[in-house]
């Protein structure tokens, strides 16, 4: 078996006395579109911020392409080849939507500017970004700073893509426009593990499914089973739904 | 080079003041007139140093006079003992400051000193520099290096005239108008903007928050150093106190904020309107009042923070904006024009 691109060993990140995430083991295989549900506080952004770097994990090891990155910086992490987008969105606010772009697309200062900012345009577009690329980050609807997000992670070029909520706060036309672009992203050959609140969305997109609840991973697999997994009814609607 | 660009006309205007004070420099009888341009423009030089830290980094670099100091001290120490030539001394003044500043970056960055630690940190550096020196019986202690000119030595950097110093001193403000200026077109500015504006948001795209500040404090502090390696050599007398002044610190970061910490040329302009008011203050406090300039400038620093966070050069930036949408339609405006 080839090595996984991702790889979580019994990951477990705790806040004092809180267990946030809780020997959470998992593998992501290169090209695969994953997605990850759980109630509010079960520990989805949380176990993003350990990959990417932002938490360091207590306990358990992180491997991306067989290495562990546990410790390393962010910035190291998202050269290697993992993005993320932020469940609160985090924009430049004061440069324009492509200028935000071009950050990424610089890849840590390794890439030309002129490069960069070509790269830039290209994704702005691709994210369809275009026509407001040189109006003020700041200045963008909620839609269009999700978009932004997406835009600034793929624009350093990443392997594995990690999009936390990119759909919240979305209406049904443009959740369908933001699923075809994680379609079309994936279509480039990058790996996406995706959290979602929104069914529509995990089911349509989703070729696995993860289950958090309290930090633990209660169930995974297709998602069609996952989701009639008498623990994932339980951890959703409780106990009485569940033998209903 | 477009002026509808707001940075390229940035350096324009730059030029054109640098040479403006060039030309009444050189030609004015008074020594005075020649004294205030050439100390004007070592302020508006520090000042534009510090902004590549201060402004596009967006670093609490409040003790900026540590590196000016270290500098100065660089070409007191190398040009009266060793007789070497004070041209090396700027590049050696460079290096040390730079240094100093890159141990500086180390001691407090990876450890994650909070901002304002950071700015209390670097303030107390330059005391503790002025205590070393103080009792360092090498350098002179609280007497101080004095340096003699007897007769022109180009190579020497040695004039009789005090012309030439400020040829010399519009040079180096002119050199860092135009490194400012190349920062803030480059993948470095790029970096400093969004280490500025969101540093959690840079990280994730893979920009090293730490190394990035690291940089941008070298070369605020290299700069700083260069320009007080001149400035010895320029006054032919240096103490720990005066180049260690935080009178002088605050001066001199006040051009900066006044003038507008984010453009390339508030600094400029800033220091050049606080001179006047810098030589009042000093007529009306007479010589040792150090401590009420102190309380002066800080307060000021204090209120221009406040109220005119991006400074003077704001409203040319905005006025900058409205002329050239008036004659040329939207033009694509290059990193730092879009900072509002
Ligand atoms: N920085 C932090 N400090 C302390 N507790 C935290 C921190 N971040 C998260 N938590 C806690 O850890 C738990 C998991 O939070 P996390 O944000 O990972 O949940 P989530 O699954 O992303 O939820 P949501 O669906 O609401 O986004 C929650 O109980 C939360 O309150
Ligand atoms: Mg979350």
């Amino acid at each position: 078996m080839s090595t996984p691109l991702l790889e979580l060993r019994e990951v477990t990140k705790r806040f004092r006395g809180l267990v946030a995430v809780d020997h959470v083991s998992f593998t992501v295989g290169a090209g695969e579109i994953i997605g990850i549900i759980g109630p509010n506080g079960s520990g989805k952004t949380t176990t993003f911020s350990c990959v990417s770097g932002f938490l360091v994990p207590e306990e358990g090891d992180i491997l991306f392409e067989g290495t562990s990155i546990r410790g390393h910086r962010p910035s190291d992490i998202a050269l290697r080849g993992v993005a993320r987008t932020f469940q609160v969105v985090q924009p430049f606010e004061d440069l324009s939507v492509v200028e935000n772009v071009v950050i990424g697309a610089l890849r840590g200062g390794s890439v030309d500017l002129g490069e960069a900012r070509d790269y830039a345009r290209e994704v702005t577009e691709f994210v369809g970004l275009g026509p407001v690329a040189e109006q003020l980050a700041g200045s963008l609807t909620i839609p269009g700073r999700k978009r932004l997000e997406i835009a600034k992670a793929l624009a350093t070029r990443p392997k594995l893509l990690l999009l936390d909520e990119v759909m919240a706060g979305l209406r049904p036309s443009e959740v369908d426009l933001a699923i075809g672009l994680v379609r079309a992203i994936r279509d480039k050959g990058i790996t996406v593990v995706l959290v979602e609140h929104l069914m529509r969305a995990v089911m349509a997109l989703s070729e696995r499914l993860l289950v958090l609840d309290h930090g633990a991973l209660i169930a995974q697999g297709d998602p069609r089973t996952v989701i009639a997994d008498e623990a994932v009814v339980e951890a959703y609607f409780g106990k009485a739904h569940a033998h209903a | 080079m477009k002026l509808s660009n707001w940075l390229d006309w940035q350096l324009v205007a730059g030029c054109i003041v640098i040479l403006v004070a060039a030309g009444i420099g050189v030609s004015s009888p008074s020594e005075y007139v020649v004294q205030v341009i050439t100390l004007g423009a070592l302020y508006a030089a520090v000042a534009t140093a510090w902004s590549i830290a201060g402004g596009m980094g967006g670093l609490l670099l409040l003790g900026i006079i540590s590196f000016f100091g270290v500098g100065a001290y660089v070409n007191g120490i190398l040009f009266t003992k060793y007789g070497i030539s004070p041209w090396i001394n700027l590049m050696l003044g460079f290096l040390v400051a730079a240094a100093l500043g890159r141990l500086i970056a180390a001691l407090t960055l990876r450890f994650g000193l909070s901002e304002d630690y950071f700015a209390m940190f670097t303030v107390g550096i330059s005391q503790v520099l002025k205590h070393l020196l103080l009792n360092w019986e090498y350098a002179g202690q609280a007497t101080g290096i004095y340096i003699t000119i007897i007769q022109d030595d180009f190579w020497m950097m040695s004039f009789v005239s005090r012309k030439p110093y400020l040829l010399i001193g519009l040079a180096l403000l002119l050199g860092i108008v135009v490194i400012t200026y190349l920062i803030q077109r480059s993948e470095l500015g790029y970096r400093l903007a969004a280490v500025r504006l969101n540093n959690q948001a840079a990280e994730a795209l893979g920009i090293d928050s730490v190394r990035t500040k690291t940089h941008a404090i070298v070369l605020s502090a290299g700069l700083s150093g260069m320009v007080g390696a001149f400035y010895s050599q320029f006054s032919t007398f240096i103490d720990p106190a005066q180049v260690f002044s935080l009178a002088t610190n605050f001066e001199m970061l006040l051009g900066a904020v006044l003038g507008g910490r984010l453009t390339i040329i508030g600094p400029l302009l800033g220091s050049a309107a606080l001179k006047p008011i810098q030589d009042v203050m000093r007529g009306l406090m007479g010589g040792g009042a150090d401590a009420l300039y102190l309380v002066f400038y800080g307060g000021l620093l204090v209120a221009s923070c406040l109220l005119l966070p991006k400074g003077i050069a704001q409203y040319i930036q905005n006025w900058h904006k409205r002329h050239y949408a008036k004659s040329a339609p939207a033009e694509k405006q290059a990193l730092a024009g879009e900072i509002k």
